[in-house]
């Protein structure tokens, strides 16, 4: 049977909240992700381990982790695709921590929540649908795959820089519904992210788009919102 | 951090803009700057072929409008970096007033060197 | 101990759906989950989700009594016919409220949401986001209930539920994953919204935390669960993940391929093919592979969408072709994806009536850990994303109006102490030991004995053999020792905690599976291989009695509207 080494950063607030790092060693059959391994290591070889989890199937957001020093989600990730020997494993960086390889997401959160990820609406609905033709539709492609996994907030140099940046995905999801043809948000929404501790903090260092493991462009999105906001300035359009 | 605690950053826009704005300016002045000093004028650069050039319409207008360019795009850059480095509140205010010191020297210092020609 | 009018426990569709109704009813609502609402299992699914929307080309003359019908027949009549007939007359305005709300559904040409057919409908009736329906759902819910002002208790993990003296729910007791101890929260009612049961299961495409320990949690507060039998596999699950490869991949025209290299689905339903719905479908693939006409002899087949061509395939399923690339390494437009029936859907769950309530006053239940019912014997596929929505409203509504329409507020607060104080001496009883069963080879065991005894095909004495271990599974879960003990994000706990649930939910589904001497839908006998209509068109409900094997009882099922048939497709 083939093995794989894990080498696993520990932190245990309730112990001396050390940072360290551990190795382990894995078992496998024919293949292997990374999360699969963790839940070896927790399950066999050591309980204490902590790791978030819930779809294994890349859609939920919650494996995304530091991985042989790159952004992955732990469970899409297969050892067999990774060159280097031992696996490293890294909470998200520049992230507190809470214990282990999770990492403390309330600012994300916050901050997500903050620029009103929601439709605004103040005109009657139609009975039926609102129409939206394909090519509108398309527009939403790239922001609406994502999965707020962090990889993004987390690999930003001006997030690292300032506590109250609302970051990538934040700002790729002030876009996803700025571009939505049914959103009738006006300075609601705007005023959110229309400064500089919104989009004007990002200086399209384009860190977020290599995290991405959706690979979806966080800065793109912000450059169309900062010429939106000139547009609407200049040419008082708001869509 | 609760949402509550998170701070708006204000303003933010025409900064951008014309960093982008004076970003073309200096494309097109670095361009004609160029293309006329490196390509153009080379064998001629003697003081009354330069003199000449420097007294043409087309020419001062070119010349001004770098010297704005370069002058606002360099310090707002520099501001910019500044700002993401904590300059907030006082330091802020402070930070602005001083460049906007040193860009109304260098432009009145750039006006007068280019003042001969110009009255010629 | 935290107050609030009415706890929902989990994030999932669901429960966000009930959040968003109790909310702009005026009630104090909170949402607990195990994971942020937006990182709950419904993200995950990805064929869609029905509405006799009438949007298709095809599908002009859709209704819901059509969209009833379909449901009935595919649950092998044991829906509740006037249950299945609600959840088909409200799947038109809530999906045009979803589509209000923000979700990006795929567009036809002329604007209106697209739609695909799918297995056991009479017509594309299917509404569809690409092949992330569930994902653009759950997002959509979750920044509704932000725009509603619901709070998330986001990685708060609930161990109990609280009745009070006059037997009412009144409150929960959960374990605060990232600040790490237990808190008592008041209520004066609750609504589980948890999801499925699938990892009891050792091949299931379902999250990781879709356990059935939230139905658990109403199992042992006396809530019967129903129908816990009928297992829904669902036929294209990936060779070694078991990931889901949607219904929709046949839905847009894929086939399914046998090791001779037929489409073999023309031996089991002509007419529908590929489409034909999830248990017959899986009970082929099944047959093809036992019959040893699998790919190369071995246990799988191949579903296969070269056909489509790369731009179809890029632009309706593109999220299938990248897990099928990242997961199992093989790009669909090249080559074809090997399959296997996997088990995917629980039919069953805790027993409510059509607006959510329990036999327990106060206690609500909505979703895949409930069970209306609407699926019977056989879910259809894009029927659960359905029930979620028009349950989890509906639930909501209903305790809304039982939390308003109470007299006396804020009672059971020394109960949930009590509570509070049983969950600390248990977890010190656990914490203590140093020495016992090791719960992951308890948990290996279970879901080993799942797949073996109660697969796809039935009988008799191998499920004898599964349910006796079950239960002897069952008393040893109680002799676990945990490895570690801090307080932190202890998964070692939860996995042991949920684990003891795990097993109470699939003696039921054994114990039920056992007791059905007919085959119905999903639930599939060798020794008794005709429906039994006469002895057995009826519920199972199953009642906790302590350590050990269910009690089971039997309820009627409401028709009314269309005479068992025979399935035919
Ligand atoms: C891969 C896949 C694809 C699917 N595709 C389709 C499809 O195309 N169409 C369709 O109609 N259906 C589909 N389904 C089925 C459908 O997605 C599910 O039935 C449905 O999403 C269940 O939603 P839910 O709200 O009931 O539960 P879930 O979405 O599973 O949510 C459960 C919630 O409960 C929380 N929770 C659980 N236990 C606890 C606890 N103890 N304490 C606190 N919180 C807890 C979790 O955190 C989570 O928030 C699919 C299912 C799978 C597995
Ligand atoms: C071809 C000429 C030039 C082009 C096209 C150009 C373009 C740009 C652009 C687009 C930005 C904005 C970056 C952002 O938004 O983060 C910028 C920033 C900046 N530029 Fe220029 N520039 C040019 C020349 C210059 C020159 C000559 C100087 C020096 C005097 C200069 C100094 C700066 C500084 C300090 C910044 C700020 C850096 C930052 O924001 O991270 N640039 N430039
Ligand atoms: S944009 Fe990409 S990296 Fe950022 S949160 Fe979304 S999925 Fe993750
Ligand atoms: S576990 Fe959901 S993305 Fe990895």
């Amino acid at each position: 049977m083939p093995e794989a080494t894990f080498r696993i950063h520990r932190y245990d607030p309730e112990r001396d909240g050390d940072r360290r790092w551990q190795e382990f060693t894995v078992p496998y059959e024919s293949s292997l992700t990374v999360l699969e391994g963790l839940f070896y290591i927790q399950e066999s070889l050591d309980g204490s381990l902590s790791f978030r989890y819930c779809c294994r199937a890349a859609v939920c957001g919650s494996c995304a982790m530091y991985i042989n020093g790159r952004y992955r989600l732990a469970c899409q990730t297969n050892v067999k695709n990774l060159e280097d020997a031992p696996i490293t494993v890294e909470p998200l960086p520049h992230m507190p921590l809470v214990k282990d390889l999770v990492c403390d997401m309330t600012d994300f959160f916050a901050k997500y929540e903050y620029v009103k990820p929601y439709i605004m609406h103040d005109s009657k609905y139609p009975e039926k649908e609102t129409l939206q033709s394909p090519e509108d539709r398309r527009k939403l492609d790239n922001p609406v795959d994502c999965i707020l996994c962090g990889s993004c907030y987390s690999s930003c140099p001006s997030v690292w820089g300032e506590d109250n940046y609302l970051g990538p995905a934040a700002l790729l999801w002030a876009y996803r519904f700025e571009a939505d043809t049914r959103d009738e948000a006006r300075k609601a929404r705007v005023s959110s992210f229309d400064n500089e501790r919104g989009v004007y903090r990002c200086h399209t260092i384009t860190n977020c788009v290599e995290a991405c493991p959706k690979e979806l462009n966080p800065t793109e999105a912000v450059q169309w919102l900062k010429g939106a906001a000139v547009r609407r300035r200049i040419f008082g359009r708001w869509k | 951090m609760r949402q509550e605690v998170l701070r708006k950053g204000e303003g933010g826009v025409w900064p951008w803009f014309l960093q982008r704005i004076t970003a073309v300016l200096l494309l097109y002045g670095l361009t004609v700057h160029l293309v006329v000093l490196h390509v153009l004028n080379i064998g001629r650069l003697t003081f009354d072929n330069i003199g000449d050039r420097l007294g043409s319409g087309f020419f001062v207008f070119t010349d001004f409008l770098l010297l704005f360019a370069v002058v606002f795009h360099g310090l707002n850059g520099v501001r910019m970096v500044l700002l993401d480095y904590g300059f907030q509140g006082s330091k802020r205010t402070a930070l602005d007033a001083a460049l906007v010191v040193i860009g109304v020297a260098a432009i009145a210092y750039g006006i007068w060197a280019f003042w001969p020609w110009l009255t010629d | 101990m935290i107050y609030h009018e009415l706890i929902i426990v989990g994030g999932g569709l669901a429960g966000l759906r009930a959040a968003i109704e109790a909310k702009r009813a005026g009630v104090d609502v909170a949402v607990l989950s195990q994971v942020y609402p937006a990182r709950s299992h419904s993200g995950a699914a990805q064929g869609g989700i029905n509405s006799a929307l009438a949007n298709h080309p095809d599908s002009a003359d859709d209704t819901p009594e059509k969209h009833t019908f379909d449901t009935v027949k595919g649950s092998d009549y044991l829906a509740d016919q006037d249950a299945a007939k609600q959840m088909c007359e409200d799947a038109i305005p809530i999906l045009y409220q979803m589509e209000h709300w923000g979700c990006p559904f795929s567009r036809f040409d002329d604007g209106r949401i697209a739609q695909r057919p799918f297995g056991g409908a009479g017509y594309p009736r299917t509404c569809y986001g690409t092949d992330k329906t569930g994902h653009y759902l759950l997002h959509t819910c979750n920044n509704e209930a932000i725009k509603a002002g619901v709070p998330f208790y986001t990685e708060w993990f609930v161990t109990d539920i609280v009745s009070d003296s006059d037997g009412r729910a009144c409150g929960v007791i959960a374990y605060d994953m990232t600040a790490g101890g237990f808190e008592g929260f008041q209520a004066e009612a609750v609504v589980i919204a948890t999801g499925g049961a699938g990892r009891t299961y050792s091949n299931s495409t379902n999250a990781i935390i879709s356990t059935g320990f939230g139905a658990s949690l109403a199992y042992r507060a006396g809530v019967p669960l129903k129908d816990m039998e009928f297992i829904q596999f669902h036929p294209t699950g990936l060779l070694t993940t078991n990931i889901l490869m949607t219904e929709g991949a046949r839905g847009e025209g894929g086939y399914l391929i046998n090791g001779e290299g037929e489409r073999f689905m023309a031996k089991y339903a002509p007419k529908a093919m590929e489409l034909a719905p999830r248990d017959i479908t899986s009970r082929s693939i099944w047959t093809e592979i036992l019959e040893g006409r699998g790919i190369g002899g071995k246990q799988f087949v191949h579903l296969d969408l070269r056909h489509l061509g790369r731009e179809k395939i890029m632009e309706r399923l593109p999220g299938i072709r990248d897990l099928s690339i990242h997961f199992e390494g093989v790009d669909p437009i090249d080559e074809p994806i090997p399959i296997v029936p996997s088990q995917h859907y629980t039919m069953g769950g805790i027993d409510t009536d059509v607006d959510g309530r329990t036999e327990l006053p106060g206690l609500f239940a909505a979703g895949e850990c409930a069970c209306v019912s609407v699926h019977g014997a056989n879910r259809l596929g894009g029927n659960s994303l359905l029930e979620t929505l028009v349950f989890g409203r509906r639930s909501g509504a209903a305790a809304s109006e039982y939390v308003s329409g109470l007299a006396q507020r804020r009672r059971g607060a020394p109960e949930v102490e009590k509570a509070l104080q049983r969950m600390d001496e248990k977890l010190a009883a656990l914490t203590s030991r140093s020495d016992g069963e090791d719960p992951y080879a308890i948990r290996a065991e279970m879901t080993e004995t799942m797949k073996e005894s109660f697969g796809i095909y039935r009988e008799e004495q191998i499920m004898q053999t599964g349910l006796d271990k079950l239960l002897a599974l069952n008393e040893r879960v109680h002799d676990v020792y945990l490895r570690h003990t801090g307080r932190v994000f202890n998964l070692d706990m939860i996995r042991t905690y949920e684990l003891q649930g795990m097993v109470e939910v699939a003696l039921t589904t054994a114990a039920g599976a056992l007791n059905r001497t007919e085959s119905r839908g999903s639930h599939s006998r060798t020794d008794y291989l005709a429906r039994d209509d006469e002895n057995w068109l009826a519920h199972t409900l199953a009642y906790r009695e302590p350590y050990g094997r269910p009690r089971l009882d039997r309820k009627p099922v409401t028709l009314g509207l269309y005479e068992p048939q025979e399935r035919k497709y």
